[in-house]
């Protein structure tokens, strides 16, 4: 990860933030699963389970949280935390107010490609997909193997993924 | 009984064994699984975190696609799992988000009405046949085999699906009913850092470090596991693991598939033991013998 996508996260004697938006957190809680972000209480039960931040303690999903709560919307959306959560969701089930951490984490890498901010190694795998439909590109060999399995063979290209990016891509634009 | 099967990415390529061992194993107890017939990728968790919309979109077109076959969906991969389950639950919950991707595949002359159940193969094998079903069926005794069964993050959270998302036992029960010993592991449902092997090696490293030392500790001959991603981090680092923190990392990481493949008397070979990057021992390719 480059640090210059990283922003100071404690602000030195009357630095003041770059840019307060009130309307972050409501923007964050619209996202598909993100409703709930507005309950936290901060009672940190999401941190104390995280088995990142256990290992590396910049990673504090409470802290994001707040920032969010807090409208600190560049703070959050280029700091490189939010590409740390793994995914596990023990927040998530643990969180006493049902906030839906995983998900807000994943609504605010959504957010952070929308304003140009993709971590590369997610770029590299999200370009196979749309390339090929799949992770793992089919080639003749494995499609001999499955043959001699038994098995049907695998197109090597969906057409169909090229369809439905274009058509949520035609979306986007016409709002 | 007949499902849909549905073996995502992984199973293609780095969960060979995985595909081959699900396959085996719903043979031998009599369970059709009849693969979806032009499969994309889940969405995958990597796609969620780019573009969610699209995301839901390629997921739900592997539900409209298997909507049609009236069966019950089932997903090895954790993270396939997790992810098309997400899928549903987002477009039950949100209608907007329905809409938008009812429409995008329409483009493709699709239509997801929201009715398919999408299930793993452990809590399929373990409801709909039982375990006393299973082990009756079994030629083999796994007694002697010292286990410690991991169940990784995706399949008991954050559906709360099927069994306890904190200590979950439903492989435990299994491979006691077939003679093994299952050793104390209180990091069944601990993270093995998932993709965080690529994007923060460190924390991964630690996390698999614990996960195999823990086993170890307790005596375990092996891990078993249910997920792609947790076998691959788990077994393909060993000699990194053994490097970085000094102490003997190497360990056999077996999918739940093959061993209870194995019991089921089926060779090594079928059930893809062979095709393991980490060192399988005599005491468990004994058990074929």
């Amino acid at each position: 990860m480059t640090t210059e996508l990283a922003a100071p996260l404690i602000l030195e004697e009357n630095q003041e933030p770059e840019r307060i938006d009130r309307g972050f957190a409501l923007k964050v809680a619209q996202r598909a699963g993100g409703r709930q972000l507005l309950r936290c209480f901060a009672c940190g039960t999401c941190t104390a389970g995280c088995p990142v931040a256990e290992i590396d303690e910049r990673y504090n999903p409470r802290r994001i949280i707040r920032m969010v709560l807090l409208g600190l919307k560049d703070e959050v959306l280029r700091s490189e935390f939010i590409w740390l959560c793994a995914g596990c969701y023990t927040c998530q089930e643990r969180c006493p107010q049902g906030v839906r951490v995983a998900e807000v984490m994943r609504a605010l890498r959504n957010l952070a490609v929308e304003e140009g901010i993709v971590h590369p190694a997610f770029k590299a795998q999200a370009e196979l997909i749309r390339s090929m439909g799949r992770i793992y590109e089919i080639e003749d060999f494995d499609n001999k193997k499955r043959v001699r399995a038994g098995l049907p063979e695998l197109r090597k290209n969906i057409e169909d993924i090229k369809t439905l990016f274009e058509r949520q891509k035609l979306n986007e634009r016409l709002g | 009984m007949e499902y849909t099967y549905y073996p995502g990415c992984s199973l293609t390529k780095t969960s060979k064994p995985y595909d081959l061992s699900t396959r085996a194993v719903f043979k031998a107890l009599g369970l059709g699984l009849h693969e979806l017939e032009d499969w994309n990728c889940c969405g995958a968790t990597v796609y969620m975190s780019v573009k969610e919309t699209v995301s839901f979109s390629i997921s739900a077109r592997n539900l409209a696609l298997a909507e049609k076959l009236k069966r019950d969906v089932v997903a090895p991969c954790s993270a396939c799992y997790l992810v098309l389950n997400k899928t549903n639950r987002f477009l039950r919950e949100l209608p907007e988000l329905n809409a938008k991707v009812n429409d995008a595949l329409s483009a493709a002359g699709l239509y997801y009405g929201g009715t398919v159940r999408v299930r793993h193969p452990l809590e399929v094998l373990v409801n709909d046949l039982g375990i006393d079903a299973i082990a009756k069926k079994a030629r083999r005794s796994l007694e002697g085999l010292k286990i410690a069964e991991y169940y990784g993050c995706q399949i008991v959270r954050p559906q709360r699906g099927f069994d306890d998302m904190e200590f979950p036992q439903t492989m435990d029960q299994l491979f006691e009913a077939l003679g093994a010993e299952n050793v104390y592991y209180p990091l069944k449902v601990r993270c093995c850092g998932g993709m965080l092997m690529t994007t923060a090696n460190d924390v991964a490293m630690k996390l698999c470090h614990d996960l195999i030392a823990c086993a170890q500790g307790n005596g375990a001959d092996c891990i078993v596991t249910t997920c792609p991603l947790c076998q691959m981090n788990l077994a393909a680092y060993q000699d990194q693991l053994s490097a970085k923190f000094g102490e003997d990392m190497h360990m056999p990481i077996l999918w739940f598939t093959e061993l209870l493949g194995l019991a089921l008397g089926l060779d090594a070979k079928t059930v893809g033991l062979n095709a393991h990057l980490e060192q399988i021992p005599e005491k468990i390719l004994s058990l074929a013998a």
